[in-house]
């Protein structure tokens, strides 16, 4: 307690505007649980208990100098590609895919570890190069990227594997890659996609398809979709009121306090509901870009930025998901949706942007 | 965010100077420069996507929110019919004959279901049915989406009933669903009359209104369940209701209660009925048909093999259908009006009838019988079922002994023309207008229809056939029994029906649809009271073909029947043994009668498949039948 208010201490210079959002959104989500959830008191309890493991980690991760992470990283990233290696060899499997590695008493999901290691191991390789960026880095950047985001998708994890390209991509682009870089890789992209539509998997060309025509089968594939469609639209404005939505307390809403918990509070909070919601993430985002900017070290930059990004191409990914926008891949709608492990990978993150934030002055 | 990035850009510089060379720091700076171009990018990257967002709802929430609103709206308030409690059947004395009573079926929701094999043993260990029919249950899941309800077991009984609800806490998944499903207090004595009820197909459907039968219900297949379809079946009522996605009820919003069909009072005398049905006990293919003259309204109307319709309620195995399908003795024909026999001699009274009003003999000219007769052209021989012959007869002894040659020579004189219209004036060769479906219409023969059905033209010969009924002729017992009962009602051809009256059991208002004779004009009613005096001595006469039924309660008149049997087909003849083919190649026994003689109440027609004897057989039923119907009545 005493070194925590020693002049010197971080801690003095903690950043509550960074810190409030993710508050807001702590509360929106255990209102809108015990709605989704049958209103179950017990649900509630054990989230908030969840919530407060996890912003021990976010405290933890606040508390680790971001230069000690820098060091660090590239040992993490070796590390968590050794795990993803090893997945198909010794890992468990479930629902038609190995992502779980059992060590003692701990199930490790090495891919979600690699959604936020990567960008650190990124923005510790960049962070050291000379600008602008030579080929040969480039070159070493994707092949960073490249190598879990594979491993990943022959898990197969399509989800999962996107947000880690996405997430060191995003540190990439901002480290300063040039645009034909991007271009190229879209354009690769693109052309690959007939021969990835052939090696997807027969749930994955499902989901697929019922993203794209959800009328066509609204009982199988579309049903998600077409249910949460019609929970949000059916919301209007204001919303049913909470504990009222049909569709989610009738029980038509599958999921409905894990991926598409969006739904439930939309129908029974209406736009507005969304709105506040959506400026909660976007708070919070912009808080983040705006520590990347204040802080003077190119690696805190490239990691706040990068973690602030990636962060709300989550919200961006659940809610177009929830709206029809984008295909079911399963991804939470993040600190909101129901559920531990993700809620202490996306504090963590955001601890480490927290940390930043308050070493910005020295 | 201007101001902060020159101050960000300054605290760079200072930072770069201590460390690096000046080259280094132009680097530095630049690339500081350049992130702060790429994040702000980024940053406008995610507003854009984040206005998108807000689009997108703003898109569902707002433009299409009524489109919306209606489909959750549909999602939650769901109308689920109410089927209308059935018309029941009554007898003519206010019996009932056939009831609604609740039946029992297992329902699963199987959303919530993780393990269905673990949840079908469970099951099966609190209900021994369900192990037993694991796997038809098996298939019925395997067939039926998964997020639809299913039907398990159907047609439990109350036992069943009351050891699941007793187990119902370990079974949340799994409801008992009550449903309203007949119950044929008679069985098989009334099966060929009342019918039965199933699914509606199609075919159905193209007679009835679809919106009438919501799923679930059941139609009338066979009887009375089929030709009063639309007065048994009422009309649903409809229940609005708020469920859930497993479509369970959660409230009621809005009731419409369903009109219920409405109710039928037979002709039928049940008593009668039951006995008509142990007189023909000991006959395996047989049929007998009671009217009432006057009116037409069958008073008994039986048909032996018949059938258990309760079973076809309860689900009726597939295999126990199929049975009854293909049954080579055709439980399910009703062979009161879907058998057709040679009507053999049971005819001669009405062409007795012609004879003496054509004046092709009157009451007191003999013609005599010595066996045979030759009929002119063709040459052919036409014999007497008394080969030693019966001497000279007039037309009262005729009938009483059923002499073959004496309606030969009558035939011969009349032709078949007249002779064939005073068939046809008492109903023979076309549908007798009974209101029970699948009726057939018999045959008639006639010049007329041999040269249409067969493009030949119609010899003597086959007319002195005609006389005796037998050759293409083929009649109905039901047919017999209209005949019957025309001869002994004065001349009326009545239309026979079951249903004397309909009841809306709500009002309690009653409709009497009782349909029209039709008087038959051409005979003079002498020589119908000479006819009738005729039958009379069938049984009376110590010759007549009907003595031994002498004596009992009533008075009767009837005339006898022995019709020949011309073949078996022969895939059948294949599967029997040789008594059972031997019986099967004897003559069906045939006896029509009415009683009393004065003032007839009860027509009766009787035909016992390979019975033999007209007489014996067939007439002692007929004995019995009527017996039993004045048993009651003083």
């Amino acid at each position: 307690m005493i070194q925590l208010l020693h002049p010197d201490s971080p801690w003095r210079r903690f950043d509550w505007p960074y810190f409030l959002p993710i508050l807001g959104l702590a509360v929106v989500s255990l209102v809108v649980l015990y709605s989704a959830g049958d209103q179950d008191t017990g649900l509630v309890v054990g989230q908030a208990a969840r919530f407060g493991i996890a912003l021990a980690a976010f405290f933890v991760a606040a508390a680790i100098p971001p230069r000690f992470l820098a060091l660090a990283a590239p040992y993490l990233y070796l590390a968590t590609l050794t795990m993803l290696i090893l997945v198909p060899l010794v890992g468990q499997e479930g629902m038609g895919a190995q992502r779980w590695l059992v060590v003692g008493p701990l199930t490790i999901q090495p891919s979600e570890l690699m959604k936020l290691v990567l960008p650190l191991t990124m923005a510790a390789f960049l962070s050291h190069q000379d600008y602008p960026p030579r080929p040969g880095v480039l070159l070493t950047s994707l092949a960073i990227i490249g190598i879990p985001t594979g491993l990943v998708l022959i898990q197969p994890d399509l989800g999962t594997s996107v947000l880690i390209a996405v997430a060191g991509l995003v540190v990439l682009f901002l480290a300063g890659a040039p645009w034909r870089l991007f271009m190229a890789l879209g354009g690769l992209l693109l052309a690959s996609l007939p021969a990835a539509w052939y090696m997807l998997h027969d749930y994955q060309r499902r989901r697929l398809m019922g993203f794209l025509n959800p009328e066509a089968d609204p009982y199988g594939a579309g049903y998600h979709i077409t249910q949460s469609k019609i929970a949000i639209g059916s919301g209007g404005l204001t919303g049913k009121g909470w504990l009222n939505g049909t569709q989610a307390q009738l029980d038509f809403l599958p999921e409905r306090h894990t991926d598409f918990i969006f739904a439930v509070m939309s129908e029974e909070f209406g736009l507005l509901g969304g709105a506040v919601l959506l400026g909660l993430y976007l708070a919070l985002t912009y808080r983040g870009l705006v520590i990347a900017f204040r802080s003077r070290e190119m690696y805190n930059r490239l990691v706040a930025a990068g973690l602030s990004t990636v962060f709300f191409f989550y919200v961006v990914i659940n809610i177009g998901m929830t709206t029809g926008l984008l295909p079911v891949v399963g991804v939470p709608l993040p600190l909101v949706s129901y559920g531990g492990s993700s809620l202490v990978a996306l504090l963590t993150g955001l601890g480490l942007v927290m940390g930043i934030s308050m070493r910005r002055g020295r | 965010m201007l101001r902060r990035r020159r101050r960000s850009l300054r605290s760079t510089g200072s930072l770069g100077k201590g460390q690096n060379g000046p080259g280094q720091l132009s680097s530095r700076q630049s690339q500081f420069t350049h992130f702060e171009q790429r994040a702000r990018l980024v940053g406008l990257g995610l507003l854009f996507l984040g206005l998108v967002l807000i689009g997108r709802l703003f898109f569902l929430q707002i433009e299409q929110f009524f489109h919306y609103q209606t489909l959750s709206d549909q999602n939650r308030v769901a109308v689920r019919p109410m089927a209308p409690p059935r018309g029941l059947i009554y007898d003519r004395t206010g019996q009932l004959l056939v009831e609604n009573e609740p039946a029992f079926a297992l329902r699963l929701y199987p959303e919530h279901v993780d393990d269905t094999a673990k949840l079908l043993d469970k099951l099966g260990r609190a209900l021994p049915a369900a192990a037993e029919q694991r796997a038809a249950i098996e298939k019925r899941l395997a067939d039926n989406p998964p997020y639809l309800p299913v039907t398990l077991l159907e047609g439990l009984s109350s036992e069943q009933v009351a050891l699941f609800a007793a187990r119902q806490h370990e079974f949340p998944s799994i409801r008992i669903r009550a449903r309203s499903q007949r119950n044929y207090l008679h069985g098989p004595l009334t099966a060929h009359l009342l019918g039965y009820l199933a699914k509606p197909d199609k075919r159905d459907f193209r007679r009835f209104d679809p919106d009438l039968y919501p799923p679930g219900s059941r139609v009338g297949k066979m009887g009375l369940e089929r030709q009063y379809e639309a007065i048994l079946h009422g009309a649903p009522g409809s229940r609005e209701v708020e469920t859930d996605a497993h479509g369970r009820v959660v409230r009621e919003v809005a009731t419409e209660q369903p009109k219920p069909g409405r109710n039928l009072y037979l002709t039928l005398d049940q008593d009668l009925q039951e006995a008509t049905h142990k007189a023909l006990a000991e006959h395996p293919e047989a049929s007998a048909v009671a009217l009432n003259p006057q009116t037409g309204g069958v008073l008994a109307m039986a048909s032996r093999p018949t059938f258990n319709p309760n079973q076809f309620i309860g689900g009726l195995s597939d295999r126990n259908w199929k049975e009854l399908r293909t049954d080579p003795d055709e439980p399910l024909v009703n062979r009161a009006l879907q058998g057709l026999y040679p009507p053999a001699s049971t005819i001669k009274p009405v062409l007795a009838l012609a004879g003496l009003t054509r004046g092709d003999v009157d009451a007191s000219t003999e013609l005599t019988c010595h066996g045979s007769f030759r009929v002119g052209h063709d040459d052919h021989t036409f014999h007497c079922w008394k080969e030693r012959g019966h001497g000279p007869l007039k037309v009262n002894e005729a009938i009483a002994q059923s002499c073959d040659v004496y309606f030969y020579k009558l035939a011969d004189r009349m032709g078949i023309k007249p002779l064939h219209s005073a068939l046809d004036a008492f109903g023979l060769g076309q549908p007798t207008g009974i209101d029970l479906p699948g009726e057939r219409a018999g045959l008639n023969p006639g010049p007329e229809w041999k040269q249409e059905a067969r493009d030949e033209i119609w010899y003597p010969g086959e007319t002195v056939m005609t006389a005796i009924g037998q050759g293409y002729m083929q009649a109905t017992p039901l047919q017999l029994g209209v005949m019957t009962a025309a001869l002994a009602n004065g001349g009326k051809r009545v239309t026979p029906h079951l249903v004397r009256a309909v009841q809306d059991p709500v009002s309690g208002d009653v409709r009497y649809p009782t349909p029209e004779g039709e008087a038959i004009e051409f005979f003079d009613e002498q020589d119908l009271a000479e006819v009738r005096q005729s039958m009379r001595r069938v049984v009376t006469s110590i010759h007549g073909t009907g003595h031994s039924l002498v004596g009992g309660r009533v008075p009767l008149a009837g005339k006898t029947g022995t019709a020949q049997v011309v073949r078996i087909n022969r895939e059948r003849k294949e599967q029997l043994d040789p008594e059972e083919k031997e019986r099967r190649l004897r003559d069906h026994a045939l006896f029509v009668a009415f009683a009393p003689v004065e003032d007839p109440q009860i027509a009766v027609s009787v035909v016992v498949e390979h019975g033999i004897s007209g007489g014996k057989t067939a007439g002692k039923v007929a004995r019995r039948i009527i017996d039993s119907y004045f048993r009651s009545r003083p």
